[in-house]
């Protein structure tokens, strides 16, 4: 056992500190109002090589591993959360497609979503499936050398950027259930209005509509009838990418209820002063040193793994108790602001609207609990 | 990083639970009726060098490590908390000797108990309570002796023949110290053994110095190290505490577990049940969470020669790991329905244990204020 970031792992964590702090921290406000992120933030993770930490260099990724990735999505995300979505949707769009692409596609369409212009989105969840893929309605009819694809699409990340997005449907010749390579923008691709969300502002959702989109039949990713596998894949990853989010939503948290409690004075000391208070910042620490062990675990089993759906469990019970953790820390830093903590001019208000995403989002906690003791019970 | 243990790590952790299955579980009874632990099981563990892991092989000591050790004593307390605390309390004081004594100190004293008959106690606490500025036993200077009196309370394993660590104020520098009394020396007496609740197989007594005079040589340190060595004893203490009820949140899986896959509701386990599963999969994850600040505890103080410097760490893995375990006890007994209110089930014995980590080796409140004070210390 090693409990201790290496020399590369400290750098990379110090250089996304860095850089959310210069570059992301002075618009942030502009990032929230908007519920956009400007492209130079994009583009300044892609050139630090943020922007795909975990893909391969041969296809303009760092090739830094997911350790790592779990370490800067950290610190991107204790200053934007949203920025940190994007990177982590990209990801797993990115990743999927390392894993199960051809040399083709991998030479394609990864270059995008690592150094170029493009961001990757990943289109599983529709209006009816919840969260089960059994329930897929998306079709892919073969015609001669190509598919058409029609779906809708909900709650999709990164679906405005251009670039290429995997969705799943169901072949109607077989009955499988696939990912198929599309290009954003091509002809029948469209997207809704985005969804009025109140937190993790800066990567809004949309819904994403295909009609009769025609794809060369060599875009499925993988082999006909590996959907199911490259989901579990997929599903393991995402909940990487979201426990390091919330778990730097929870960093944010801490900072802000500390801030706050040196600087505030009642009764002429300091808040940090009054028993209560210590309480409420020792009980803060103590919950993200836990947290914060069991994200980077994850990134070192996914760095170990041969087959990354193998820790789908210990990244469901990762991601349930990071996030359930963030949503309690948060409300530890808010009570310390007393009514300051509902005002928006203080941070905190905007970690609070944000750490109650973490448990809703890449299965529900409830959803997972369920899945987690599937496995166990299997033995 | 490296979340993984070694080979050695692995087999120790086999051997403990071996240990513990074959030899501990059988005699579970024995320990609850009779409150000692039969003294083939202490023997057993000398044997498997399981009895002082940490300490060096100088000394008589395994040499192996506190990762090691965390992972031993996880193992045998999942079966018997109480074994595992006389082996936790030896080490603490065996550590104690091996960080502060005089050669001549570590000599004498230390392989008798690691590998010989004796165990080792540390006394701290008094009756006005566990902080060391409040210390009233005294230590005064006669020639080449120290003459001790004072009472100390809640002491483990005094009833064991061997040395005792005694923190008392010596008398010419008004300091608290650290000195080492053989036990059932002239002028040391115990009290009848507290009433106490849970962890069996562990009496915790009051510990009574008359004049009991010892060699100067058998001061720890310097004179002003009272508070260091004080401070390493503190950290060390909270390593064997987070391990050992660490043990006790592995126990509450298991026996859920088994209950749950064998208890048989409206025709199927209840494992089948959802509400049961979220208990099952709640207990799972805080194990997870426990047992890697535990694991990562043991490697500071594998890596810190000064254990002082982990205070903080070893206070808030302690608080977490002990709270922990008593919200796992909960659930657990909330799975067994009231079956988990009958002594024939494990369980009951583990929501007694659970109970005294919070508030053995500081109280969560106090550690919370410890943690608390060196963050904004840092802070500033």
């Amino acid at each position: 056992m090693e409990f201790k970031l290496t020399k590369e792992q400290q750098l990379i964590q110090s250089v996304a500190r860095d850089y959310a702090e210069k570059a992301i921290a002075p618009l942030i406000e502009e990032i929230v109002e908007k519920n956009e992120v400007p492209d130079e933030i994009i583009d300044g993770l892609k050139d630090l090589d943020l922007f795909a930490l975990p893909i391969s260099d041969e296809y303009g990724g760092a090739g830094a591993g997911y350790a790592s990735y779990v370490l800067a999505e950290e610190q991107l995300s204790r200053i934007c959360p949203g920025v940190a979505v994007i990177v982590s949707v990209n990801n797993v769009g990115a990743a999927a497609m390392s894993i199960f692409g051809t040399e083709e596609q991998k030479k394609k369409y990864l270059p995008m979503g690592t150094t170029g212009s493009g961001v990757f989105s990943f289109a599983f969840t529709e209006p009816g499936t919840g969260s089960d893929p059994k329930q897929i309605t998306a079709t892919a009819d073969r015609d001669g050398d190509y598919y058409v694809l029609n779906a809708t699409k909900r709650f999709i990340t990164n679906s405005s950027y251009e670039g290429p997005i995997i969705v799943f449907a169901r072949d109607t010749e077989t009955g499988h259930i696939n990912g198929y390579i599309v290009d954003k923008f091509c002809e029948g691709y469209s997207i809704s209005e985005p969804w009025k969300k109140m937190g993790v502002r800066g990567a809004p959702l949309y819904d994403v509509y295909l009609k009769d989109v025609k794809i060369p039949k060599d875009n499925i990713l993988g082999g006909p009838g590996q959907g199911f596998w490259i989901l579990k894949v997929a599903m393991a990853l995402g909940k990487i990418g979201i426990s390091s989010i919330f778990l730097g939503a929870m960093l944010a948290a801490y900072e802000e209820g500390l801030t706050y409690a040196t600087a505030k004075t009642h009764r002429g000391a300091p808040i940090a002063k009054f028993q209560a208070i210590q309480m409420a910042i020792a009980d803060m620490f103590m919950k993200y040193e836990a947290a914060r062990w069991m994200a980077y675990r994850i990134g070192y089993l996914a760095d170990n793994a041969q087959d990354k759906g193998d820790i789908l469990k210990d990244s469901a019970a990762a991601k349930i108790f990071i996030t359930e953790t963030a949503i309690d820390v948060a409300r530890i830093a808010l009570n310390i602001h007393g009514s300051y903590g509902l005002m928006e001019d203080y941070k905190i208000s905007r970690v609070w609207k944000d750490v109650i995403f973490g448990s809703q989002v890449e299965g529900v906690s409830h959803l997972l609990k369920v899945l987690i003791a599937g496995e166990i019970l299997k033995g | 990083m490296e979340f993984k243990l070694t080979k050695e790590q692995e087999l120790i952790q086999k051997t403990a639970r071996d240990f513990a299955d074959r030899s501990i579980e059988p005699a579970i009874d024995h320990i609850m009726k009779e409150h000692a632990i039969p003294q083939e099981i202490l023997d057993g563990m000398k044997e498997l060098d399981l009895f002082c892991l940490p300490i060096s092989e100088a000394y008589g000591g395994a040499g192996a490590g506190y990762q090691s050790y965390v992972l031993a004593l996880e193992q045998i307390a999942s079966v018997s908390p109480g074994v595992a605390i006389v082996i936790s309390v030896n080490c603490f004081g065996l550590a104690a000797l091996e960080m502060f004594g005089s050669e001549e100190v570590k000599k004498r004293y230390m392989p008798g108990a690691c590998t010989g008959k004796n165990i080792m106690s540390i006394a701290m606490t008094e009756p006005e309570g566990a902080d060391p500025r409040l210390v009233k036993t005294t230590a005064v200077r006669e020639g080449d002796e120290y003459v001790l009196n004072g009472t100390k309370r809640f002491i483990t394993a005094c009833g064991y023949e061997g040395p005792l660590v005694i923190f008392a104020r010596e008398s010419d520098t008004g300091q608290i110290c650290g000195f080492v009394v053989e036990k059932f020396c002239e002028g040391y007496s115990i009290s009848e053994p507290w009433d106490k609740m849970g962890l069996p197989g562990t009496p915790m007594y009051d510990v009574y110095l008359k004049d009991v005079r010892i060699p100067v040589g058998n001061m720890l340190g310097e004179l002003n190290q009272g508070f260091r060595i004080l401070k390493n004893s503190i950290a060390l203490g909270k390593i064997g505490i987070s391990s050992i009820f660490l043990g006790t949140i592995l126990a509450a899986y298991e026996e859920c577990m088994k209950y749950a896959g064998e208890r048989i509701y409206l025709g199927k386990p209840l494992t089948q049940f959802q509400y049961v599963q979220g208990d099952i999969v709640d207990i799972a994850m805080k194990y997870e969470a426990a047992r890697w600040l535990a694991y990562r505890l043991g490697y500071l103080a594998d890596m810190n020669e000064d254990k002082g410097n982990i205070i903080k760490d070893s206070a808030l893995t302690k608080m977490f790991v002990t709270n922990t375990a008593v919200e796992v006890a909960r659930s657990a007994i909330n799975i067994h329905g009231s079956y988990g209110l009958m002594e024939n089930y494990k369980v009951s014995r583990i929501w007694r244990d659970s109970i005294f980590g919070p508030q053995t080796e500081g109280t969560n409140a106090l550690l919370r204020s410890v943690v608390a004070m060196d963050i904004l210390k840092r802070s500033k």
